[in-house]
C-alpha cells in the first residue's frame, strides 16, 4: 500500500504541476505567438523550420531581399499550433524605418489574401539607421497553411524621411509534403481512463477478474506522430472488495483480496485519421505491484513488485478546443479502447499470478 | 513542492551557461547579401585535441550578372595568427562556383583549429572569419574563450 501511495502521490503531484505549469505554458504561447524583438526566440523558431518550404541550394526556406533601402530576411518556421513568417530586418538607411506589422499581407497562391493571425494587440516596430530588428509573424491557420503551395509576403516599411511607404515583398514556394510538419496537434495530453475487464489469460485468473480498472496518462510528443509517457493504471477489487464483509461471500478457494498497479514508460504512436479523429497506440514497460490481504485479515498483507508490459490502443475524438483570443488553446478529448498487460513472472503467496490482463477502457482528457 | 523546488536549483546550479560567440549579421556587401542567422551562436564542439565551428551563412547576388566566388582563400584570424578554413557551397559542395543573378546559395565553412594554436593565448579573443567575394571578403567575428584551447 505504501507504494501505491507514493504512485498516487507521485500521479497526483505531476497532474497538479500540469495544471499549475499550464496557465505559465498558455501565458508563453501567447507571448510567442505576439510580434517580438527577441533574437534568442527567433532562434529558437528558426531551429523548427518547415522543411516543406526549403530550397536544395540553401537546406533552408530563407528568403534574403534589398529593397526599400533595408535588407531583409524571410524564413517560414511552425510549432504544433501555428506556422510564423520569421523576419530580420536590417536597416541600411541614414534615418528611422517603421514596419507595420499588423499590415503585413501574405497572398495564398496568389489568389487569397491573409493577414497576420495575431492574438494581441501589435504596435509597428521602430527600426533606428544601422540597427537590426528581428520578428515573428503567426499566420493566420495552420490548418489552412498546409492547402497553399505559394505565398507571397508584403511588408510596409515607412520612411521616416521621406514619409512614405514601401512594400518589401518575397515569395515562398513548398518544395515538399512533409505531413508531420503541417499537422497542427496537441504537444502534451493527459489523459484519464475508466473500464471493466474483457479477459484474463494464465495463472492469473485465479485471482478473477477486478471490478474495474483506472488508468491515467501523460504523454509529450516529439512531433505529431511519435511521443512517450508515463502511463499508470490500477486494477482493484479482484474478488469483489476490500470490503473483509463482502470478501467473506466470495469462494474461500482463493481467501484473498488482490489490487494490481502498474506504472511505466510507454511510447506512443498517434495517427491522424481527420484533423479531429485519430488513434493512439502506446507499449509500455514498467513495474507491476500486487498486493493481497492475506487470509482475509486486512492487518495481514502481503506484495509482489515485477516487470509487466501494457500496451495500449486507443481512437481519440477531440470533442472541443477551447480558445483564447481567437488562438486554439487547448483540446479536449474523449475516447475508447483496450489496454492488455502482461507480467511474466509473478508470484504471490505461493501462487503463481502471471498471465495476461485486458481491460475495456473509456478516456477523458486534455491536451495542448 | 519543496522537493520541485529543490530540483529546480539543483538543476540551476549543475546547468552551465553557454557562452554567446556569435552575432547575427544581416549585411550587403560588394554586391551581395548574407545572412548567418544559422549559425549556432553557443555551439562550440570540443574533442581532446581540435576544436570544431560549424559556420554557416546564406548568401544572394544582389547584381544583375553572374558573379564567381571562389571560396579558396576562406580563413579565421584569432590574434595574430591566421588560418585557412574549409569553405564549400551547400547544394553541390563546389569550393567554386557561380551564383546567377538574384541566385541564393548556402555556404558551409568547417573550421578545425588545433589547441595548440592556442597555446600561449591567455585571454579570450573575438577571433574574424573571412569569406572571400567577387572582390572584398566578408567578415563575422567569432568569440574563442581562452580556455577553449585548454
Amino acid at each position: 500500500m505504501k507504494y501505491l501511495l507514493l504512485l498516487l502521490f507521485l500521479s497526483t503531484s505531476a497532474f497538479a504541476r500540469v495544471n499549475y505549469v499550464a496557465p505559465i505554458a498558455i501565458g508563453a504561447t501567447l507571448a510567442a505567438s505576439a510580434v517580438g524583438s527577441h533574437e534568442a526566440i527567433y532562434r529558437a523558431l528558426i531551429q523548427h523550420e518547415l522543411k516543406n518550404w526549403s530550397r536544395p541550394e540553401t537546406g533552408t526556406s530563407v528568403r534574403l531581399e534589398n529593397q526599400c533601402g533595408v535588407n531583409a530576411e524571410f524564413h517560414l518556421a511552425g510549432n504544433s499550433r501555428d506556422n510564423f513568417l520569421l523576419l530580420g530586418i536590417a536597416n541600411t538607411l541614414p534615418n528611422e524605418v517603421v514596419i507595420k506589422n499588423s499590415d503585413i499581407k501574405f497572398v495564398y497562391d496568389n489568389k487569397r489574401d491573409r493577414f497576420p493571425g495575431f492574438r494581441n494587440d501589435v504596435s509597428d516596430s521602430k527600426i533606428s539607421s544601422g540597427w537590426w530588428q528581428v520578428t515573428w509573424i503567426p499566420f493566420p491557420s495552420k490548418d489552412e497553411f498546409k492547402k497553399v503551395d505559394h505565398i507571397k509576403v508584403e511588408v510596409p516599411v515607412w520612411d521616416a524621411a521621406t514619409r512614405e511607404t514601401c512594400i518589401i515583398s518575397t515569395s515562398f514556394e513548398r518544395t515538399g509534403h512533409n505531413h508531420v510538419e503541417d499537422q497542427s496537434y496537441s504537444a502534451v495530453e493527459l489523459m484519464l481512463d475508466g473500464g471493466f475487464p474483457i479477459g484474463q489469460y494464465g495463472d492469473i485468473k485465479e485471482l478473477g477478474g477486478p471490478s474495474s480498472i483506472l488508468a491515467f496518462e501523460i504523454n509529450f510528443y516529439l512531433n505529431a506522430h511519435h511521443g512517450v509517457g508515463v502511463v499508470f493504471s490500477n486494477e482493484y477489487d479482484f474478488d469483489g472488495s476490500d470490503n473483509p464483509k463482502i470478501i467473506n461471500e466470495f469462494d474461500e478457494r482463493r481467501n484473498y483480496s488482490a489490487g494490481i498497479s502498474f506504472i511505466g514508460a510507454q511510447y506512443v504512436y498517434r495517427h491522424f485519421f481527420t484533423q479531429n479523429l485519430y488513434f493512439t497506440y502506446g507499449p509500455g514497460i514498467g513495474v507491476q505491484f500486487i498486493e493481497d490481504l492475506k487470509e482475509n485479515d486486512r492487518n495481514n498483507r502481503e506484495s509482489s513488485t515485477t516487470f509487466a508490459f501494457s500496451e495500449k490502443l486507443m481512437l481519440n475524438w477531440r470533442f472541443y478546443q477551447f480558445q483564447a483570443a481567437n488562438y486554439q488553446m487547448m483540446d479536449f478529448v474523449t475516447g475508447f479502447g483496450v489496454i492488455h498487460h502482461w507480467a511474466p513472472s509473478v508470484e504471490v503467496n505461493g501462487q503463481d499470478l502471471s498471465g495476461n490482463r485486458l481491460n475495456f477502457l473509456f478516456r477523458v482528457g486534455f491536451g495542448f | 513542492m519543496k522537493i520541485l523546488a529543490l530540483l529546480i536549483v539543483l538543476v540551476a546550479c549543475t546547468h552551465r551557461v553557454p557562452t554567446r560567440r556569435n552575432d547575427f549579421r544581416l549585411i550587403k556587401q560588394d554586391g551581395f547579401l548574407f545572412s548567418n542567422i544559422y549559425v549556432n551562436p553557443t555551439e562550440l564542439k570540443k574533442d581532446s585535441e581540435r576544436i570544431h565551428i560549424d559556420y554557416f551563412v546564406v548568401v544572394k547576388n544582389l547584381e544583375d550578372r553572374a558573379r564567381l566566388i571562389n571560396l579558396d582563400g576562406a580563413t579565421i584570424t584569432i590574434g595574430l595568427r591566421t588560418v585557412p578554413i574549409a569553405c564549400s557551397s551547400h547544394a553541390k559542395n563546389q569550393m567554386s562556383f557561380s551564383l546567377a543573378p538574384s541566385e541564393t546559395m548556402g555556404i558551409d565553412c568547417k573550421i578545425e583549429l588545433k589547441k595548440q594554436e592556442g597555446v600561449f593565448q591567455i585571454g579570450d579573443f573575438k577571433s574574424v572569419i573571412q569569406i572571400p567575394l567577387e572582390e572584398s571578403k566578408a567578415r563575422f567575428t567569432y568569440l574563442l574563450r581562452a580556455e577553449d584551447f585548454e
